[in-house]
């Protein structure tokens, strides 16, 4: 078991009434993708800055590579390096000059070459800041946090409003920095995202977590079956009541325009036995899709609304 | 002192590629010196050139200072600043790189508006240039400084152009750099003689055109001292970086 690189216990941040964040524990292993997750407002932004020590916690501890952000900022300044609006500072100055000025500063930052190919900025690279698009920007600044080069990442939302091949670019560079041993922790709204990316994940509603662990387990906890459909072909009632009896079937059910849904404790074992079922009684079943519960499913599961609401 | 030089070339390479500041700082002081050169030239002799060129220089070093604060202002409203405290970037340093970009800026204003005076208008300098330097410096750091100090008591960009042009409006045309303060009501003039702006003009005019002025060159000099010492001062007591 590795020490936690970040660890936060029962942070608090309120503003006067509203609870941004409102009683968060935390723990980070390095070298990991951490994920936190929520819909818009739900604290997500507010935690990252608190962490980070841009804004003042009202309580609690957090531990950053054993560093208060607070107190240690010095300490922090060449480990820990955060997704921020720097462009804003030197907006006539090109990309690449701009990334090489922010370079220089950290003791053994990645070549702006290689971090311009990262997020695919490499044609943009003597473009002055300014004139990038709202998309460009947010890469731009993203290239900002991984030419640093330290040992945390901070990203929030760092895919919001990209075009999907920009998102997968996106999903690369945090993969490729995975891969080089650093820690990443990422705030996202996007379900896909963190189930693809994140080794472990919160999901923050209102200021709290309301889940936790990684995406694959928390699935499994809370849908423990997998979602089977397929067009009925032409089973009578008594058949398709033999059909819910099936190996691993724990439930099923008749959607309108004939659509069978089994749910199913083990998918393969329930189709195997289920397109024998079929032959035997003289029938075929081409189209049976699987469904698998995603984060998004859960959220719904979790708080009654959908994540994007 | 690395990271300070990386951050100033940054800082001038930014001022350099903006063109309606540069517009501003060059532009604009040029356009006034052919105003006032023609209006007066030929018969029209009630204002020599000589009284202009000086009250010029001391307008444009003046707008210099003020409005460079006001980029400064922009970076922490738009918590830029604030975002950079995390990173080694220092911001120190970085307003640092934007005072001496400013206060370099003025020397270069300065040999401009000088050589046009020269090379069209024939203009005689009264004193060596040495000393000119010596007032320009001493001018432009005192109304920079004014600048930083506006900058302390606003909170948005819009309050901080606001108040800049509140300062600089009345000083334009009550210090006397375009007609002489003798020329306004007689009420005014109390308040007029103590007009920062003032201090800088009549000691340029007198080290420039060698013409005399209300209070002596030394006091002039040592009001201004004064003044950029009075606005530090504050500056550094109210001073916030978000």
């Amino acid at each position: 078991m590795q020490t936690p690189c970040i660890e936060v216990k029962n942070l608090y941040k309120h503003y006067g009434d509203i609870k941004a964040v409102d009683g968060i524990d935390l723990s980070v292993q390095s070298g990991t993708v951490f994920g936190v997750l929520g819909p818009n407002g739900a604290g997500k932004t507010t935690t990252l800055e608190t962490l980070l020590g841009l804004k003042q916690r009202d309580g609690g501890m957090v531990r950053i590579l054993g560093f208060d952000p607070e107190k240690d900022q010095a300490a922090l300044r060449h480990k820990v390096s955060a997704q921020l609006q720097a462009p804003a500072v030197f907006g006539r100055l090109t990309v690449k000059e701009l990334l090489r000025l922010f370079a220089s500063f950290y003791h053994d930052p990645l070549p702006s070459e290689e971090v311009l190919q990262m997020v695919g900025l490499q044609e943009k690279q003597k473009a002055p800041c300014d004139s990038l698009s709202g998309g460009q920007k947010h890469r731009l600044a993203v290239a900002l946090a991984v030419a640093a080069n330290g040992d945390v990442v901070f990203l929030d939302e760092p895919t919001t409003g990209l075009d999907p091949q920009s998102r997968r670019q996106l999903w690369d560079v945090i993969a490729t920095l995975r891969h080089r041993g650093r820690t990443v922790v990422l705030t996202t709204h996007y379900m896909d995202e963190a189930e693809q990316l994140c080794d472990q994940l919160v999901i923050i509603d209102a200021g709290r977590i309301i889940a936790r662990g990684r995406p694959r387990n928390l699935l499994d906890e809370h849908f423990p079956h997998d979602v089977l459909e397929f067009d009925n072909p032409g089973f009578g009632d008594a058949t398709l009541a033999r059909v819910g009896e099936l190996p691993a079937v724990a439930d099923w059910s008749r959607e309108t325009g004939g659509r069978v849904v089994l749910h199913s404790r083990q998918a393969s074992a329930t189709i195997e036995a289920l397109q024998r079922f079929a032959s035997e009684e003289g029938r075929r079943i081409s189209d049976i899709t699987m469904r698998r519960a995603s984060l998004e499913d859960l959220f719904l599961k979790l708080t009654g609304r959908m994540i994007r609401q | 002192m690395k990271s300070f030089i990386v951050l100033f070339t940054a800082t001038a390479k930014e001022f350099i590629r903006d063109r309606s500041g540069l517009f501003w700082t060059f532009a604009l002081p040029i356009a006034f010196i052919f105003m006032f050169g023609l209006i007066f030239s030929g018969d029209n002799q009630d204002i020599p050139f000589e009284y202009i060129l000086p009250g010029i220089l001391a307008m444009a070093l003046m707008q210099l200072g003020l409005f460079g604060a006001m980029q400064f202002l922009a970076l922490r409203e738009r918590n830029v600043l604030r975002g950079l405290s995390i990173t080694p970037v220092s911001r120190a340093a970085l307003l640092g790189s934007e005072v001496l970009v400013r206060l370099l800026t003025a020397f270069v204003q300065a040999a401009v508006i000088l050589s046009i005076g020269i090379a069209v208008f024939g203009v005689e300098f009264a004193n060596p240039l040495h000393e000119i330097a010596i007032l320009v410096l001493v001018g432009a750091a005192a109304f920079v400084s004014l600048g930083y100090m506006l900058i302390c008591f606003v909170s948005t960009i819009d309050g901080g152009s606001g108040l800049a042009q509140v300062v600089q409006l009345p000083m334009m045309f009550m210090s006397g750099i375009f007609f002489p303060v003798e020329l306004m009501p007689e009420f005014v003039q109390p308040v007029v003689r103590f007009i920062p702006l003032k201090f800088l003009a009549d000691a340029l005019r007198e080290v420039m055109s060698g013409m005399g002025a209300d209070f002596p060159l030394a006091v002039n000099v040592g009001l201004l001292t004064l003044f950029l010492g009075c606005t530090l001062l504050v500056t550094l007591k109210f001073w916030r970086w978000e």
